[in-house]
């Protein structure tokens, strides 16, 4: 057992780091405050290649292992959690196409995510199925040469966007995944739902109304959608926690240096002071435990290994350690830390949304449950 | 194009620890990167190869652990890199280092350009590449800030405190590069896996190359560090003038004046 990382991959984490420092950092404040992402922003994730990253090359991805996108998804994330959510879905979906797609999906659809052309979603949840794939209401039926999709879903990120959707839809009773082009006739979405942190994701719901999807375009077996379905929740659960990671060390470095700087009256910093020291060695604790879980489930990912027992719990874990560690990072800014002038504030709302996105704490909690007692 | 590009790895801070006995830096334990002002040097040299064509070559000095420099570059973009590594080149001072990257440029053949950094975040001479170029006996140019390639030489903007000059020069030359030069590149993800996966780092010792030992490492090594230390930083007191502003800069200047400052 070796928890060093190769030189290969620490030059990985550290090309990503230059990257959110260099790209993303000076725009972070600006993205949250004005929920507004560059438009650029998916361009320059596409030359630093920092797309479709678990692809192989002949599609136009990366060919890199599940640990080398965790890396750096988790560096992409440090300075604004839907950089980290932006980068997941031509991730995550390109990856979903390569493992479960035609040969022909594969070539039509990989390249433009991986070169940043058109922005990746997928679309399961719906306003009444929770998490519970069973209660999807959204139709496809077979009618010639194509489907016909009838449906909404709900909270789907990105897609307003143009580019492909992999929708989940009802068939013979049981559930199909197909790729759906986000700008087909019938195909609409709402208003961007409003978020408490995480400005310039975006989430919206998506109305289908007699969709006609080629027949070519059912991803994986008729009636079987529910393989790429659970496959999909542990690889985005992975790359949420990677976001959960980088906002949690984010906290804990902006709460050192403020405790290094913030001075009392005699003269010396509050980090000397045992009451901060506790909560920055607690945070220091948490961070560590997330990210080794997020190592540990990533390289089991590339040992060929499923993972939805370990995603889940790397996902719980760091999901509510990405909370916590910003709550008591808060408490180290003091009063100071509810202002909008230091980057806590922001960081502790963004860490909220990782608890509840993919899957809330509680779906995670019934994933683990569910491996110790069946 | 040929390009030759010389780099060092140094440590990653300006707390380094020196060896009290040697007077030499103490690098264990302190991250390592390629030198910064290096970085512009490699990324000019890919610059010029992907407008004019040609060959990048990196070629460094020092111990197995530059590999990790060495891969850095070829993930921006070299073609090659040379890790030139034994422990008779250990202890060199510049004069020793510049004969001793000099000796492999000359095994390596013709070049048009050597590009260096300007100066080495750890040692700060600017010697290397100025020695390097009377050893190769080619024009140099140092403080580039711009370069441009011209019918057959180069034409440079060579930065001055108060400004810059333009100098000419005809090919091989070798030319040092400032952080005006350009902004380097990030490696790609793809080209760090290739950098690892794909690529081979040439490693040289003192007897691939031709080398007179008394030239080489600390032996060939004129120079001698009595003692080194590092600057201690006296911390300022802060005062804070009173009155409106006008008083308060009238205040300031008294001051300043007092002080011979100003």
């Amino acid at each position: 057992m070796d928890f060093k990382l190769t030189p290969e991959q620490e030059m990985i984490k550290k090309a990503a780091k230059e990257f959110a420092d260099r790209e993303i950092e000076p725009i972070a404040a600006q993205v949250e405050r004005e929920k507004n992402m560059p438009p650029d922003m998916l361009k320059k994730f596409a030359k630093a290649r920092l797309l479709g990253m678990t692809v192989p090359r002949e599609y136009g991805g990366v060919g890199s292992s599940f640990l080398n996108w965790a890396l750096a998804t988790e560096q992409i994330s440090y300075p604004a959690s839907a950089c980290g959510g932006l980068m997941a879905m031509n991730n995550t979906v390109p990856n979903m196409i390569d493992r479960y797609g035609t040969q022909e999906q594969k070539e039509k659809y990989i390249r433009p995510l991986c070169q940043g052309e058109v922005i990746a979603s997928l679309a399961f949840t719906e306003p009444a199925t929770g998490a519970d794939p069973r209660l999807i209401t959204t139709t496809a039926e077979l009618d010639g040469e194509y489907y016909r999709i009838n449906g909404t879903k709900r909270f789907i990120t990105d897609s307003p966007f143009d580019g492909p959707v992999i929708l989940f839809a009802k068939t013979n009773d049981r559930i199909s995944g197909f790729i759906v082009d986000k700008n087909s006739e019938g195909y609409t979405t709402s208003k961007p739902y409003e978020l408490m942190g995480g400005g310039g994701w975006v989430t919206a719901d998506i109305y289908l109304k007699e969709v006609r999807v080629p027949k070519d375009n059912l991803i994986g077996d008729l009636d079987n959608g529910f393989i790429i379905l659970l496959q999909w929740a542990a690889t985005s659960k992975l790359a949420l926690c990677a976001g959960s990671v980088g906002l949690a060390q984010a906290a804990l470095d902006e709460s050192v240096r403020y405790a290094k700087e913030r001075v009392l009256r005699n003269n010396r910093p509050i980090a000397a002071t045992q009451s901060i020291q506790w909560m920055l060695a607690e945070m220091a604790c948490k961070v560590e435990a997330a990210r080794y879980l997020l190592y540990w489930a990533a390289s089991l990912v590339d040992q060929g290994k499923d993972v939805m027992r370990e995603a889940a719990i790397a996902k719980l874990f760091s999901s509510r350690a990405g909370v916590e560690v910003a709550d008591m990072g808060l408490r180290v800014h003091g009063a100071y830390g509810f202002t909008t002038e230091y980057k806590i504030e922001r960081i502790y709302r963004q860490a909220k949304g990782n608890e509840v996105i993919e899957g809330t704490s509680e779906v995670q909690r019934s994933i683990v449950a569910g491996f110790l007692v069946r | 194009m040929k390009v030759v590009v010389c780099i060092k790895q140094v440590p990653d801070t300006g707390e380094v620890r020196i060896d009290p006995e040697t007077g030499n830096l103490i690098r264990e334990g302190v991250p390592s990167i390629v030198n910064p002002d290096d970085k512009h040097a490699v990324e000019e040299a890919v610059v010029l190869k992907e407008k004019y064509g040609g060959k990048v070559t990196v070629i460094t000095m020092g111990p197995r652990q530059a590999d990790a420099a060495l891969r850095e570059c070829l993930a921006m973009g070299a073609d090659e890199a040379i890790l030139l590594s034994d422990k008779a080149f250990s202890g060199a001072d510049t004069s020793a280092t510049s004969y001793t990257l000099g000796s492999a440029i000359k095994k390596l053949g013709e070049f048009d350009l050597i590009l260096c950094g300007r100066q080495a975040l750890d040692g700060n001479t600017a010697q290397v590449g100025p020695q390097l170029a009377e050893f190769l006996k080619v024009p140099q140019v140092t403080y580039a800030r711009k370069i441009e390639i011209t019918g057959g030489g180069l034409k440079v903007e060579r930065a001055l405190e108060d400004g810059y000059e333009i100098v000419e020069t005809r090919l091989p030359a070798l030319v040092t590069a400032t952080k005006d030069l350009n902004i380097p590149r990030i490696p790609p993800m793809d080209a760090i896996m290739d950098a690892y996966g794909q690529k081979e780092i040439i490693t040289w010792t003192a007897s691939d190359i031709d080398v007179d030992r008394d030239k080489i490492g600390i032996k060939g090594s004129p120079t001698r560090i009595r003692k080194a230390s590092t600057p201690v930083l006296k911390k300022g007191q802060i005062e804070i003038i009173d009155g409106t502003v006008e008083e308060a800069v009238d205040t300031l200047v008294v001051r300043l004046k007092g002080k011979q400052l100003i």
